[in-house]
């Protein structure tokens, strides 16, 4: 938990208050990298010159969970990544969100097979999906966009826990254990 | 009462509070100076070409979870970033901004030792960090700072030693006065010092190509890794205040402080208009843009590289330095 | 002489601030950067985005004969639809096409075996906007799949 949610009723100065955080939210959305496949380059290549991911105030690609608010899932999830993703994003500072990029963290993509995650959504809440294979810089940046547009109308000091939707997780099986 | 207490704790808050703006406002210019560098804009959408960025960050920043590993030790943990900071900002206590006592808190016959022993400490915040996270990252980029601390603080003090000898005083303003009375800056008559302690600086505040103690690639984050929130902030306008400091001692000890460029040559003088404290200031900015140059162009140093130069070149170097400085001083 | 010549270049950091100029080169030039929201660069001409249903360009009349090539052709099975015969009608009228966007990995074969003359009824459009909330919503049906079904953009 943040430092402020849950400790307040909703009224005029939280709502006052929502809208200053919340663009201080969404101005320095420092992601977390998580580049597992192809979408990787084309990540890579939003923080390049010609895209400049900066420009949002998001090319702090940080290393380390503990400093990122942005979990941009680009690539093949496999069932060996799972449980190492799931930790990470829970080693994430709150608020934290996650973005899942490309079909193949959007659905498991064109591996509908044993060894693939299909989708990342089954073991994180996912807050935008970028479809695309690989997704343009743009969509990447559009996706951004569109998480920020969430962002703003987030109700930050009432936040909710987030959790995986009932009914969309089911075990993961890696090595028959779950 | 007024003089001792009130005026030195009103400046003592304009100050610190001078220096933790500055110190948020540099990391957008860092940001965008190294965008501009590789040909990009720098952050664009947040306010007017992105000005607010640097306010935007640290709101953020103060509002995200603020975690401590399970594992780690809890007050060691929480005084690390303390440690850190505080003497970057203590140091501020001697740096003269203007030649007269209203630009500085103190100015103290030791001025200089006091900023190498204080910075000094900030390494304990370092060091107790990595230490205090439990985690095999931290631990190994704390054990590369104490170890690239120790070995560029031996070069940097040598270096000072000659300068000291050169102006036979250990004040701050003593050395820009000095630098006064000789009429020229000594970066003329010391440059091999002037590169050295730059060089050096550059060591002491994990600045690239020396950011080994936090080497993104093969430490995750370094010595922060485990910090989120706040306390990483705390660092991280710990190594900023930094900058700032090793600037100022750069300007101060070579580039004449306060002075305008040529202080003896007469006509010249409508440099003078400009305020001192303008000059100074103007200078560490110059300085500050050197370190972050620096950083958008050159790759980090392997260890073993960094090790090298600064045992068998920086401080051969600096003793050679330290032995002519005297000769000269003895001959002439 | 060679060794004089390197050992000079690295006492006075030749190669140091050599490196320094060219970023300083780099620094007051304009950038590269095109600023995505305000201005939209133009796709290659065979790139392939969205999949998108065209109607004749002059009627809108419906152009999709309902043959199920493109179903047949999908590697990931991703498209489904259906029609019904209806009298007057000369093709079969298209009741439903479900796409599901989520798992496309943009090949375009469905594309390449529309069959439809002498407008394709299936085509890979130029959008490439694709960010959505949910994974429901990722999956298109008709109305969202028509030629030119606005997408919301941010010009700002």
């Amino acid at each position: 938990m943040g430092l402020i949610e849950h400790r307040f009723e909703d009224n005029f100065i939280t709502t006052n208050v929502d809208r200053v955080l919340n663009w201080a939210r969404q101005s320095s959305l420092w992601p977390m990298g998580f580049g597992l496949a192809c979408c990787a380059i084309e990540m890579i290549a939003t923080s390049t010159s010609r895209y400049d991911i900066a420009r949002f105030g998001a090319e702090v690609f940080r290393a380390s969970p503990r400093q990122s608010d942005l979990m941009i899932v680009a690539g093949t999830v496999t069932k060996k990544m799972a449980p190492v993703l799931r930790r990470l994003y829970d080693q994430m500072p709150e608020p934290k969100w996650v973005m899942s990029m490309g079909s193949c963290s959007n659905a498991g993509g064109p591996f509908p097979t044993y060894s693939v995650l299909q989708g990342v959504d089954k073991i994180v809440p996912v807050d935008v999906y970028v479809s695309g294979c690989p997704p343009r810089p743009e969509a990447l940046l559009y996706g951004l966009m569109r998480l920020q547009d969430k962002i703003r109308k987030e109700n930050t000091i009432l936040r909710k826990e987030r959790v995986i939707m009932a009914g969309q997780s089911e075990p993961i099986i890696v090595d028959g254990r779950a | 009462m007024l003089d001792t207490v009130v005026i030195p704790l009103l400046k003592i808050a304009v100050l610190v509070n001078a220096v933790l703006v500055a110190v948020t406002f540099l990391v957008l210019m860092e940001r965008k100076v190294i965008a501009w560098a590789q040909s990009r804009l720098g952050p664009m959408r947040v306010g007017p070409y992105g000005i607010l960025q640097a306010i935007a960050d640290p709101i953020k920043l103060i509002l995200k979870e603020d975690i401590t590993p399970v594992k780690a030790d809890r007050h060691v943990f929480t005084l690390a970033p303390i440690m850190s900071l505080v003497p970057a900002l203590v140091v501020f206590a001697v740096v003269p901004f203007g030649p007269d006592p209203l630009y500085y808190i103190g100015d103290i016959n030791v001025g200089l030792l006091f900023i190498i022993s204080v910075t000094s400490i900030g390494v304990y915040g370092i060091i107790l960090g990595g230490w205090a996270s439990n985690s095999k990252y931290p631990l190994l980029a704390s054990l590369r700072a104490s170890a690239q601390l120790i070995s560029y603080e031996i070069a940097v003090t040598m270096t000072l030693v000659s300068v000291i000898l050169t102006t036979g005083t250990l004040s701050l303003v003593g050395i820009v006065e000095a630098q006064q009375e000789s009429g020229i800056w000594f970066a003329f008559i010391q440059p091999v010092a002037l590169v050295l302690i730059f060089i050096g600086g550059l060591a002491e505040t994990n600045r690239a190509p020396f950011d080994l103690p936090e080497a993104e690639t093969e430490l995750t984050g370094g010595f922060h890794t485990e910090y989120s929130g706040m306390r990483f902030a705390l660092f991280f306008l710990a190594e900023y205040a930094n900058m700032i400091v090793i600037s100022a001692i750069v300007v101060l000890m070579f580039f004449g402080g306060w002075l305008r460029p040529f202080p003896n040559i007469a006509f010249l003088g409508f440099l003078d208009l400009l305020p001192a404290w303008i000059w100074f200031v103007g200078k560490v900015f110059l300085f500050l843009y050197v370190f972050i140059w620096i950083r958008a162009t050159l790759p980090r140093y392997r260890y073993d590289q960094l090790m090298s130069l600064g045992w068998k070149v920086l401080i051969p170097v600096a003793i050679g330095n330290l032995v002519v400085t005297g000769v000269f001083k003895v001959v002439f | 002489m060679l060794f004089l010549q390197k050992f000079f270049r690295t006492v006075f950091l030749v190669d140091l601030v050599k490196g320094l100029l060219v970023t300083l080169k780099y620094t007051p030039q304009p950038a590269f950067t095109f600023q995505y929201p305000q201005e939209r660069r133009p796709v290659a001409p065979r790139f392939r985005g969205v999949l998108r249903l065209q109607v004749e360009p002059e009627t809108g009349a419906q152009t999709c004969i309902v043959c199920d090539q493109c179903a047949k052709a999908c590697p990931d099975e991703l498209i489904n639809l259906g029609g019904h015969r209806e009298p007057g009608h000369k093709i079969k009228v298209l009741d439903y096409f479900d796409f599901n966007l989520s798992r496309c990995s943009f090949c375009g074969l469905c594309a390449e075996v529309c069959p439809t003359k002498p407008v394709k009824a299936l085509i890979m459009s130029e959008d490439y906007e694709l960010g959505t909330y949910s994974r429901s919503a990722q999956i298109l049906r008709v109305d969202d799949m028509y030629d030119g079904v606005p997408i919301q953009q941010y010009t700002r």
